[in-house]
């Protein structure tokens, strides 16, 4: 008997042997000259037909552009799972070369566990960094300790967006738009028809919650964060003014009743909320707006507005939150594949020409985004292409992001925003909820935190 | 000489029975290879792992014994996720695990026709994707415009939370597994009825047995092991789910839902922890393999 169990435990080694060997990627054999580099599409036969066309525009313009540089496309629908997907391939050697799919606040850890190239010298040789086109509102976090783990690829600003034409059909002066919380209220109540499926606003309090809390403690005058000066960060989500704003957050749902009741949904569930006209504000930017929704439910663009975020009482100046997504290397890349890839990625994100042709198509859809690219001094020229929105609108856009700033990202951020949402959620949750009890739910997660990860966090 | 003759009988009949299971073992191999290629690998490569500081990069990383083990049994996270998989089975018993006995019994009653329409009946929502189910029995219980609050008004109740109420969530989730679902289990116990002889019911009868005291005396001890084998599925299924939490509540409200596999997937994906992910499902494993092993042991026994 354990003969034969040793004997079937030896094959069953020998087989994962086998199969890990089996599964070592290796790249087929490029002709003299050509260099090969991998990239991801998230294009297939079942995208929209404006997707298609960018597709085929995109193959045509890198095989006119790089003769000498093999491009390995792999279709792969990565949705929400691209962190997955990504460690997966990177670990089974079949990353891609660049990925242009990870948020800025991503890099922090995975420029601490390597999951991502330094390329410092091919940034330190850019002509377009040299030439300041380059945005550089991530440049903190994608630039730690004099090196350069990324290169940016857009950028956006999350305010309040509105529908606009729903606030005046339920009798609001959009002419004045909320300056501060109570404004805000005043506003909720007013627009909001439960009754009929119409609210005030959507709040976000999924299990990603933490991300735009963090905007409306700025709007309280705090912060989620401080730095300690050495590496380590104070958790000041338990002071005043993140306090404030967790029962303020708590008072729209319970005593304003401008919110929808199922404070928990998705956020896609949220976007669906505001493109089809249910919504009438939300924490977020124009792209949360899909146009096939938009059109399904005979609204546009031109149907909303942005303003800034609230604030508790009006000397407080809120700032927008900026997010946006940054282009990362194969760590596992030899020299000569960076550069390539590198080449291939600054062309599809940085060239004039071909972006110009990129928003011109999408204009031809009617799907134009208003995301900022990575190029600062083409802002206006994107903006431009989008034929929905007038000229004040694109102006206010442009204003949001002049004292737009990064969401913070210390050590273990992913950790903070993924423990903190317990607690916020409980406090929305709680009707009629003391400030006291609020603030000992904060102070729990904080001591949480400090014991969890005191190398990021300490008092 | 018969002697003789009944030894190359025997003979015979052992190199035939030796043939017989060298064909079968050729008929399994491909499954084997299968199941060892997807089931056993996979576990005996995270069992391995777990015992690392995972480097995504150069695989598997730095050796750190069993530091991911001693910090799971010290975290109380861990131990209340445990704590959200054991109220899913409560629940899951009191609501969902009962009711295909009780349809199957009920339906077992039934005249031919009746019976094959009424199984196909329950069968159905069985085969429809939870994915699809699932939605839409969010939207029932959305508390701004579903049908349960209307429900509920309609009978002067108060409208509720649900999904987003920690003292609902676990109803809402195994109410759809109440009311429609378990088709699947109803079959397998349909199955297992009728393997209960005849003669005992027609001698119960005679004795003057009531249809309670027909179904406490003869049909349950009749279908004991197929009832124990649900149960038995229905614990490592709790254990093993994750993909209907994550669809259904994200693991909210407020971490109610989080069970041990969110957990270690909310580790995995939203901090990288990759180890501490594959030591949780480790643990998962190990724990149902556990459960899995004594109740067959008791049932054997018995």
């Amino acid at each position: 008997m354990k003969k034969g169990f040793l004997k079937a435990m030896a094959a069953l080694l020998a087989l994962s042997t086998m199969l890990s060997v089996a599964s070592c990627g290796k790249k087929d054999d490029v002709d003299d000259g050509m260099i090969e580099i991998t990239m991801w599409s998230e294009t297939n036969e079942d995208s929209s037909d404006v997707e298609k066309e960018l597709e085929a525009w995109m193959d045509e313009a890198l095989a006119a552009k790089f003769p000498n540089i093999k491009i390995n496309k792999v279709i792969k629908s990565t949705g929400l799972d691209y962190r997955q997907e990504y460690d997966k391939a990177l670990m089974a050697g079949k990353a891609p070369d660049f990925f242009a799919r990870f948020s800025y606040t991503d890099l922090p850890t995975r420029i601490e566990n390597g999951t991502v190239a330094d390329i410092t010298n091919l940034v330190k040789d850019w002509d377009l960094k040299k030439e300041d086109k380059v945005i550089t509102v991530f440049d903190e976090i994608i630039n730690t300790n004099d090196k350069w783990y990324a290169v940016p690829r857009s950028a956006y600003v999350k305010s309040i967006i509105a529908n606009t034409t729903a606030l005046k059909a339920a009798g609001y002066d959009t002419s004045v738009m909320p300056r501060t919380w109570d404004d805000f209220k005043a506003m909720g109540k007013t627009v909001t028809d439960k009754q009929n499926a119409k609210f005030g606003h959507i709040l976000m309090g999924m299990d990603w919650c933490a991300w735009p809390f963090s905007s409306w403690v700025w709007s309280a005058g705090g912060d989620m964060v401080t730095a300690n000066g050495d590496g380590t960060y104070k958790l000041t989500f338990t002071e005043d003014p993140a306090v404030d704003a967790a029962m303020f957050w708590n008072e729209m749902i319970w005593d304003a009743k401008m919110t929808q009741t199922n404070v928990l949904s998705a956020i896609d569930e949220n976007t669906t909320m505001l493109a089809n006209g249910s919504g009438l504000s939300m924490w977020g930017s124009f792209t949360d707006l899909r146009p096939e929704i938009l059109a399904q439910n005979g609204l546009s663009l031109a149907d909303y507005d942005m303003f800034a975020i609230p604030t508790k009482d009006a000397s407080i100046a809120a700032p927008a939150l900026a997010g946006g997504e940054v282009i990362t290397f194969n760590p596992k890349a030899d020299e000569e594949t960076l550069k390539a890839a590198f080449e291939v990625a600054t062309y599809l994100y940085y060239d004039e020409e071909y972006l110009a042709k990129e928003w011109e198509i999408r204009a031809k859809h009617d799907v134009s985004n208003v995301d900022m690219p990575a190029r600062s001094d083409l802002y206006i020229m994107k903006l431009d292409t989008c034929e929905d929105l007038d000229d004040d609108a694109k102006q206010r856009i442009v204003d949001s992001t002049v004292n737009a700033i990064p969401e913070p990202c210390p050590p273990h951020w992913s950790d903070l925003k993924t423990l903190i949402a317990e607690p916020l959620q409980k406090i929305m949750l709680t009707e009629g909820i003391s400030r006291d009890e609020a603030k000992k739910l904060l102070n729990d997660c904080a001591e949480e935190l400090y014991k969890l990860y005191p190398e990021a966090f300490r008092k | 000489m018969k002697k003789i003759q009944s030894g190359h009988r025997t003979e015979k009949l052992m190199s035939n029975t030796k043939r017989n299971e060298r064909l079968a073992l050729l008929f399994l191999l491909p499954s084997i290879i299968l199941f060892a290629m997807f089931k056993y690998y996979p576990i005996l490569s995270g069992v391995f792992v777990s015992f690392f500081d995972i480097d995504i990069v150069n695989l598997p990383g730095d050796f750190c014994g069993f530091k991911n083990y001693i910090r799971a049994f010290g975290d109380t996270r861990f131990y209340e996720a445990i704590w959200h998989n054991v109220k899913f089975f409560a629940y899951s018993i009191v609501m969902t695990f009962w009711q295909p006995i009780i349809l199957a019994i009920l339906v077992n009653e039934m005249r031919r026709k009746s019976k094959t329409a009424f199984r196909l009946l329950y069968f159905i929502p069985a085969v429809v994707p939870a994915i699809a189910t699932t939605i839409l029995w969010k939207y029932f219980f959305n508390p701004d415009y579903g049908l349960a609050n209307y429900v509920v008004q309609l009978f002067g109740g108060q409208p509720q939370l649900w999904l987003n109420d920690e003292n609902w969530v676990y109803f809402c989730m195994n109410f759809p597994g109440m009311v429609v679902f378990g088709g699947m289990a109803m079959v397998y116990y349909l199955a297992a009825l009728q393997d209960v002889p005849n003669d005992l019911y027609e001698a119960s009868m005679l004795e003057g047995a009531s249809f309670v005291q027909r179904v406490r005396y003869v049909t349950l001890p009749g279908i004991k092991n197929i009832v124990i084998t649900q149960f038995i599925l229905s614990l490592t299924g709790i254990f093993g789910t994750m993909e209907n939490i994550l669809l259904w509540t994200g693991g909210g409200p407020a971490g109610e839902t989080e069970t041990i596999l969110v957990y270690a997937y909310k580790q995995a994906i939203n901090s990288m922890d990759y180890s501490y992910a594959i030591t949780l499902s480790t643990i998962v494993f190990i724990v149902t393999l556990i459960i899995t092993y004594a109740f067959q042991k008791k049932t054997q026994e018995e």
